[in-house]
């Protein structure tokens, strides 16, 4: 995604990755766990 | 203006209200490049920050303050690269508060007390950091939202 920088000498534009949140780090922590259990539960 | 009937004032005095600021309205930039960042761990998941992060990065937003007594607060946040968050007013320091923590910490709040205005007027509200913590790796401005009233 784009972003606009403010500077004095006026506004531009640059790439910009959002950092991720605590919370959303955990999520993903969760979701992967969550998915070795589903694999691991088929592989029984 | 304050109007009076027979003596009697009925108008309130301009700057009586509650002003409540955000950085991203600012009137003019002095130093540094300012950006807008979303997280859902801030005060309406928002903050209008200064990504260079050095020594003296400034914003200036602009109200009128009539002459009195004030109370000003910061929501702010603490993290390791955040500096101190002062706020001149009129050309006054009022406010002037270390922003370093080791781990980040949201939505804090400081808040000063007995600022006086002398003469009514449109103001700088001058935001930077000239300072830090010896630990602090930088100096973040990280205020979420500048709440300014008056009291006397």
């Amino acid at each position: 995604m784009k972003r606009q920088l403010h500077t004095k000498d006026g506004i531009t534009e640059e790439e910009y990755t959002p950092e991720e949140t605590e919370l959303e780090k955990l999520e993903k922590r969760v979701k992967s766990l969550e998915d070795k259990a589903k694999i691991s539960e088929v592989s029984k | 203006m304050t109007e009076y009937i027979n003596g009697v004032k009925t108008g309130g005095d301009p700057g009586e209200e509650h002003l409540v600021l955000l950085l991203e309205n600012y009137n003019s930039i002095d130093q540094g490049t300012w950006a807008i960042a979303t997280n859902s761990s801030y005060l309406r998941n928002c903050i209008f920050y200064n990504t260079t992060g050095a020594q003296n990065d400034k914003i200036i937003l602009k109200a009128f303050l009539a002459e009195g007594t004030y109370s000003m607060r910061i929501v702010y946040i603490k993290a390791a690269n955040v500096g101190y968050q002062e706020i001149d007013v009129g050309g006054t320091n009022w406010l002037s508060q270390d922003g370093y923590n080791g781990a980040a910490q949201y939505n804090q709040i400081a808040t000063v007390t007995g600022k006086t205005v002398t003469t009514s007027g449109v103001k700088d509200i001058e935001i930077y950091s000239s300072q830090k913590n010896g630990s602090a790796s930088a100096y973040g401005i990280r205020i979420l939202e500048i709440g300014i009233w008056r009291t006397v």
